[in-house]
């Protein structure tokens, strides 16, 4: 494997599934197999490339290991920009930077294997494969390339990438009404990312100035690159001289402690349309309840954590002391959201709007481990971002297959189906499991850190937390047991279980949810470099403030 | 030195390795299934014993071990065993009921397609029973009961089809969950008020100890209550004894690990952290009322009842009781030996009453009758069992419940009547159900001739005749040996001397002769009644239990309603905002269609407008 370091791994990753896209669309719609074998070889790449890059991560490094960087695009704008004697010409620049810390290396391999699972999934589609295939890689690409983006406009074009190739999956073949979901995608998630489109073109111009020496005359440039805006924002640079120090200030003012506030609310509402985020989350419910399985195993999981992580990523780390002070807030709205989206589960009479209200209240969950803000409750957060994302991609396969056979998701229609289908309804039953939060699955150690972390600073919200543990139990329960239990309805009888290409995803997701389940060391070791250098970063900044 | 305790980890790892195996079997598989199940539990007694036999040698210590489960930057959360003579007794204690359950399982489960299924959830079971015995910490013992209570759930709902088993399964799951919540709020606070974040029993044993004051005082009430919820659903007490009521929906094998070995968890909990307990009175009292409350309540629900499965689950609540009662007393280890010895008494009832059910194939004491003639094997060990779990001398409750007396006594002389008046109790309900089954006229067509009933296997009775033989046994060697286990499980120094009153044991054999003639007279009662009308004892407080449950579904619907409406407001907004979203992109798609130029015009016009706002608004006009 030694001949993996020497390639750009990072940019193969997402290269692959997007080469991937081209293929599709080159090979003739008549040869299905083959079209279908390039698609699940492209897709599963990826999956190998993550999990070198996570078996070879150095823990004490942090993640510096892994970095490509390329100059992109730079325009020289028209104006200049003078100070005392100094006079500076001004330029935008924006780079292809990648890279991938312990933080990202978790939710990067999430994302592999659960896209790559998705296109193994899709081979059972039959409407209009090809275009399925091509949007399905496309989305696949753009999120693996979102996880590893160190650029904000990098970053927003993996987005809208994203969102452009959900657009079209939610809006052919969506059920029922894929046409209107998808537009409900646009005036959601379209209005998050221009939300955050807005949020990073500011920090652009302001954290992001970078004076250069061009030989004798200096260069004033606005950097969209991660690193320089983290540095503006968060330490102080001494070193620069008086020249430079003047041209700075005649560039830019520094963001004031209001403008920091705003930026950090637009954010939380941008990606918390993506999360979802209480009151901004009608449209990922709808966009679960109508998307195939396939996608609707990325939609309920993957992209709530590909939100988060930019949460995280783009608001907490950059802008802690604001979210320190909102985090009692966010907890508040964790607990609403969890209470919230668990009474609503309860209710539901469908399986798939009960997974939808499912996965909301479990990213209650995320903001009680963001709210936290330490360490554990970190680690919570990352750890339960993975968890869920697997652990939902997981309960759509077998809703998928469910729905396959019985031809309906309506709770009531079904029953007692562990008679006829016991392997996909032992999987149901753990992947359910898991959702409670039963030791041994992945589901718990996530809610256990986040509660743990939260339980240091705001105690009485953790507490409030544990009526949702309960419902969670209620609701997932109620479902697991109408489906499972009981007796059987004579038309069901007569069900095959779960044929290879069904078992085989099922399979490696429940390894993967009982590894994290029992050895959760085997995440929090590789997130806890980058959460400590984080954690360090963030209290020098508060000693020196 | 001490090799076995060394290796005690793999007493609960042997039968998780079965539960692997026989998941991997699947359905099918039917003498694998058996082999590997009782193969994994014995490999465990097998090693038990080993450790337990090295207990005994001089010089042994307790021996302690853990590994990092997840560790973050300082703090550590760590799993570890710890093999002292409590655990080691309980290693042996739990494996031996369980081996000798798993044989019984393969003849009674002879004729179930899912045997291996059966005999995995068993297998999970144990294993979640065996690392409870052994846990060293408050976060192990959370993780491993939670895998207990799942394994349970499934236990309960085993025959699927049946909608009883699966609303049991439902009640069984929420009443545990709301229980674990209650230990992990526990485990979060001590997690974060220990020192150093330690949650090792020994160092909570030290914290509390000596009362040092270094945890504030309303903390540790509140610790101490949330413990106090989570072994109160464990041991099934007033109020989340419902799921326990159920447990006749399990087939009998798991029913009998459930009642006997499975019901040591909750003493466990509040034997390990007595300490705790002892630093908050209040809710020392609050134990102490909820068991008498319990044990009373469960004893006359017992008396009722005519199902002899429900009366020996309402005997179990009752002991329970009984068992929180003492432990709240502050005799933490005298409790623990009474559990045990219990558990080993109401595993031998429950596998007779299976044996029973088999042959006569109802679990309606109504209907039975004069069977003593006809099973002469289940009525001497049914017997056995019930005059054991009564205390009558020389069998071993009675012995037990020497230093429970003594310890109540000194307290207050409440406690000590109130635990008389459960031993009577106990003592009539168990003498009405063996007369109502064994003596007197046959009722019913099917206990005059039992002979039509399946036959029941061998295994079922070679474990049950084992268990009998234990229970007298263990009541010799208590007559000979007297407090000695008591001894040797609080160490040397810390044994009661002379604790028996000559006044109290007769007083207590009267009140149980009183019990058995109490019994004797309802049965006679009873009987005449049911032979006139088969109808007459029902379940009374079963609508009561409905009644509730269907209360809080209501207002569970009604809360979910407004919920929904709220839902519906909230989704309008964005549906709105997509609308006019599509409404401006036909706009721009249908002027782009007819006339680009006419849309272009149109952005001019509007961009000049925009402009020439901002401008006015500048003032530069």
């Amino acid at each position: 494997m030694a001949f993996l370091t020497e390639l750009p791994l990072l940019s193969l990753m997402w290269l692959t599934p997007a080469a991937g896209m081209l293929l599709v669309l080159l090979t003739p719609a008549r040869q299905g197999r083959v079209m279908q074998s390039l698609a699940v070889l492209a897709a599963l790449l990826p999956l190998l490339f993550a999990a070198f890059l996570y078996a070879t991560f150095n823990q004490q490094q942090g993640g510096g290991a892994y970095a490509e960087h390329h100059h992109w695009i730079e325009i020289p704008l028209p104006f200049a920009l003078s100070a005392g004697q100094a006079y500076s010409e001004a330029k935008l620049s924006f780079s292809y930077a990648v890279a991938v810390d312990g933080l990202s290396l978790p939710l990067l391999l999430a994302a592999a294997l659960v896209t790559g699972l998705a296109v193994v999934t899709a081979v059972q589609l039959r409407k209009r494969r090809k275009a399925f295939y091509f949007w399905l890689l496309g989305l696949e690409a753009s999120l693996i390339g979102l996880f590893m983006a160190r650029d904000v406009l990098l970053f927003i074009v993996f987005i809208q990438a994203a969102l452009v190739a959900l657009y079209f999956l939610l809006g052919i073949w969506g059920n029922p009404d894929g046409e209107r979901t998808a537009n409900r995608l646009l005036a959601g998630a379209g209005l998050g990312s221009l939300l955050l489109l807005a949020v990073f073109l500011i920090l652009t111009c302001t954290a992001g100035l970078r004076i250069e020496k061009a030989g004798e005359q200096l260069q004033t440039v606005y950097s969209g690159g991660y690193g320089g805006i983290a540095r503006g924002l968060l330490a102080e640079d001494t070193s620069m001289s008086q020249e430079v120090l003047d041209m700075r200030e005649a560039a830019v003012a520094p963001l004031s402690e209001g403008v920091r506030m705003v930026l950090f609310i637009l954010q939380l509402i941008g990606f918390g349309l993506f999360m979802p985020l209480l009151p901004f989350h009608t449209w990922l419910m709808r966009a679960q309840a109508g998307a195939p399985t396939s996608v609707a195993m990325i939609v309920s999981g993957l992209l709530p954590a590909a939100g988060a992580y930019g949460l995280l990523r783009y608001g907490v780390f950059l802008f802690p002391e604001q979210a320190e002070k909102l985090a009692p807030a966010m907890a508040v709205i964790g607990i609403v959201q969890l209470l919230y989206g668990a009474l609503l589960a309860l209710r539901q009479t469908d399986m798939r709007q009960l997974l939808a209200y499912a996965s909301l209240s479990q990213m209650g969950f995320i903001w009680l481990g963001i709210a936290a803000f330490n360490e554990i409750g970190l680690q919570g957060t990352i750890f339960q971002l993975m968890a869920s994302s697997l652990c939902f991609a997981l309960l759509w396969l077998v809703v998928g297959s469910l729905q396959e056979r019985a031809k309906t998701t309506a709770i009531s229609e079904l029953g007692g189906l562990a008679r006829s289908l016991p392997f996909i309804c032992g999987i149901f039953m753990a992947a359910g499991l898991s959702l409670i939060g039963i030791p041994g699955l992945a589901g718990f150690p996530g809610i256990l850190l986040s509660l743990l972390g939260l339980f240091d600073t705001l105690p009485w919200l953790a507490a409030a937390a544990m009526p949702g543990i309960v419902l969670t139990a209620a609701y997932m329960l109620r479902c697991l047991l109408r489906v499972i239990f009981g007796p059987i309805d004579e038309r069901h009888t007569a069900f095959k279980d779960a044929r290879f290409i069904e078992a085989a995803p099922m399979i490696i997701l429940l390894a993967f949810i009982v590894l994290l389940g029992c050895f959760p060391s085997f995440l929090t070791d590789t997130v806890q470099q980058s959460i400590t250098g984080l954690y360090s970063q963030l209290l020098a900044g508060r000693m020196g403030g | 030195m001490q090799m076995y305790a060394e290796a005690a980890f793999l007493i609960p790892l042997l039968p998780l390795a079965a539960y692997l195996i026989l998941m991997a079997l699947g359905r099918g598989s039917h003498t694998a299934g058996v082999w590997v199940g009782t193969g994994g539990a014995a490999a465990s007694l097998l090693l038990s014993l080993l450790v337990w036999i090295e207990r005994f040698r001089k010089g042994a210590v307790d021996y302690n071990d853990s590994f990092n489960w997840i560790s973050i930057d300082r703090i550590t959360l760590r799993i570890g065993f710890e093999v002292t003579n409590m655990s080691a007794l309980l290693l042996v204690g739990v494996s031996l009921l369980s081996v000798l359950v798993h044989i019984y399982a393969a003849g009674y489960m002879k004729r179930d397609e899912r045997l291996t299924v059966f005999y995995s959830y068993m297998s999970l079971f144990t294993f979640s029973l065996l690392a409870l015995s052994l846990a060293d910490n408050v976060l192990a013992f959370y993780l491993f009961w939670e895998l207990a209570s799942v394994s349970l759930f499934l236990l309960f709902g085993f025959w699927y089809a049946k909608s009883t088993a699966r609303a049991a399964a439902k009640r069984a799951f929420i009443m545990l969950r709301l229980a674990s919540a209650g230990l992990l709020l526990a485990t979060l606070l001590l997690f974060w008020f220990m020192p150093e974040h330690a949650l090792d029993f020994a160092a909570i044993h030290n914290v509390f100890e000596g009362q040092s004051g270094a945890i504030a005082k309303n903390i540790t009430t509140l610790i101490a209550s949330l413990l106090l919820l989570g072994a109160v659903g464990m041991a099934a007490q007033f109020p989340l004894y419902a799921w326990l009521s159920n447990a006749e929906q399990a087939p009998a094998p798991a029913s009998a690990l459930l009642q006997g070995a499975g019901m040591m968890t909750g003493a466990l909990l509040l034997s390990k952290t007595t300490e705790i307990f002892q630093s908050a009175p209040a809710v020392t009292e609050a134990a102490l009322y909820i068991g008498v409350v319990t044990a009373v309540y469960a004893a006359v629900r017992a008396l009722m009842e005519r199902d002899i499965k429900k009366v020996l689950i309402y005997s179990t609540i009752s002991q329970l009781g009984v068992v929180q009662l003492s432990l709240a007393l502050g005799a933490a280890t005298s409790s623990m030996l009474y559990v045990l010895v219990h558990a080993i008494c109401k595993t031998l009832l429950v596998l007779a009453a299976g044996h029973l059910l088999r042959t006569v194939g109802t679990a309606d004491i109504g209907a039975m009758g004069g069977l003593r003639k006809h099973m002469p094997l289940a009525a001497w060990t049914f017997l056995i069992g019930g005059l054991a779990l009564c205390g009558l001398p020389p069998l071993t409750g009675f012995w037990l419940q020497q230093s429970i007396w003594a310890e109540a006594s000194e307290q207050h002389i409440l406690w000590l009547a109130a635990i008389m008046l459960v031993l009577f109790l106990t003592a009539a309900y168990m003498s009405r159900m063996y007369f109502l089954i064994f003596e007197g006229k046959p009722r019913s067509a099917a206990a005059g001739i039992p002979e039509q009933g399946q036959k029941p296997s061998r295994l079922m009775s070679y474990s049950v005749v084992i268990l009998a033989a234990i229970v007298v046994l263990s009541g010799f060697f208590q007559l000979v040996w007297g407090s000695l286990p008591e001894h040797w499980l609080d160490g040397d120094a810390a044994g009661r001397q002379g604790s028996m009153s000559l006044g109290l044991m007769l007083a207590a054999v009267a009140i149980l002769l009183g019990g058995i003639w109490l019994g004797w007279l309802k049965n006679k009662r009873d009987a005449s009644a049911l032979l006139s009308n088969g109808n007459k004892l029902k379940d009374a407080s079963a609508g009561w239990v409905a009644d509730k449950a269907s209360a809080i579904k209501r207002s569970f619907a009604v809360a979910g309603a407004a919920l929904a409406a709220i839902e519906q407001a909230m989704g309008a907004l964005p549906k709105l905002a997509a609308q006019l979203l599509y409404a401006l992109g036909r706009l721009a798609v249908s002027f782009s269609l007819r006339s680009t130029i006419r849309g272009m015009g149109l952005a001019i016009i509007l961009g000049l407008v925009i402009t020439i706002i901002i401008m006015a608004a500048k003032g530069e006009w």
